[in-house]
């Protein structure tokens, strides 16, 4: 059994060098699915199941404090562990994430040990 | 606050270099830099705005790019979409430097909101000689960070 991932960053190329920072954390993934911003993750959460979605902050459309907003006040998506990863470092922004129920963060540019760190702390070890 | 702001400029860049695109980076006697044209320079600016505005560029020696995209996603020369790629990646190099920035610079409270990213040629070269800039060495290639205020 993997983890199902929903990775949800505007930049094609982050998303790229997460892929490749699960890969070098050797994490058993079933699969990763990818969206550009918040509302493509909310159409992507209607279809799909996840065990866990990461989300950049600064994204068009939908940025990721609004898609924690949403999932959090929808009762099929509040359960599902959201963690964000991001360049912003602003601890004003950090709380509001926090009482907003965020299960962690992450600041890029994030280490491969750092991912897994996170994926075991929110998900527990995989068998 | 000029030294402390190029010695954050250092730092974040250092970090940025070496964590994320894996590349050993070193320092660079700023009195025997003889850029000035950028003719071999690819760039990329990323404007900030909070409680202050600023602007930062990044000036890349060109094989830089494609190491960035090589160790950061795996590109190889012949991916069809390599080109784009290496914008991409120095685009979110330079954004990883600006985030890590202003927390080191303005510290933990103020939010900020990052533009996109802008890619320049080697046209845009600035006169770095006028700006706040930290000249660095990484793989061989010079590497060129500014700031300005707006």
């Amino acid at each position: 059994m993997g983890y199902t991932v929903l990775l949800v960053d505007d930049s094609e190329t982050i998303r790229g060098a997460m892929l490749r920072t699960f890969q070098m954390a050797k994490l058993p993934m079933d699969e990763v699915i990818q969206a550009a911003n918040g509302q493509e993750a909310l159409e992507i959460l209607a279809n799909h199941w996840v065990d866990i979605v990461l989300a950049d902050i600064n994204m068009p459309v939908m940025n990721g404090v609004d898609l924690v907003n949403n999932m959090k006040a929808n009762t099929e998506w509040r359960e599902i562990p959201v963690a964000i990863v991001s360049t912003e470092g602003s601890q004003t922004r950090m709380d509001q994430l926090q009482q907003s129920g965020i299960a962690g963060y992450l600041r890029k540019p994030c280490r491969p040990e750092e991912i897994r760190d996170l994926l075991h702390n929110v998900l527990g070890e995989w068998q | 606050m000029s030294e402390n702001l190029l010695d954050h400029l250092h730092d974040s860049a250092y970090r940025v270099l070496e964590s994320s695109t894996f590349v050993f980076v070193d320092d660079v006697d700023h009195e025997y830099i003889p850029y000035d044209d950028g003719e071999d320079f690819t760039g990329a600016a990323l404007q900030y705005e909070g409680p202050v505005r600023g602007e930062i560029q990044l000036w890349v020696q060109n094989e830089l790019p494609e190491i960035f995209a090589s160790n950061m996603l795996g590109v190889d020369a012949n991916d069809p979409t390599a080109d784009q790629k290496r914008e991409d990646a120095l685009k979110e190099v330079l954004n990883m430097i600006t985030g890590i920035f202003l927390t080191e610079h303005f510290g933990v409270e103020p939010v900020f909101q990052l533009g996109i990213p802008q890619i320049h040629s080697n046209e845009k070269f600035p006169d770095w000689h006028s700006l706040k800039y930290v000249w660095l060495d990484a793989e061989g290639q010079k590497l060129l960070i500014t700031h300005r205020d707006l």
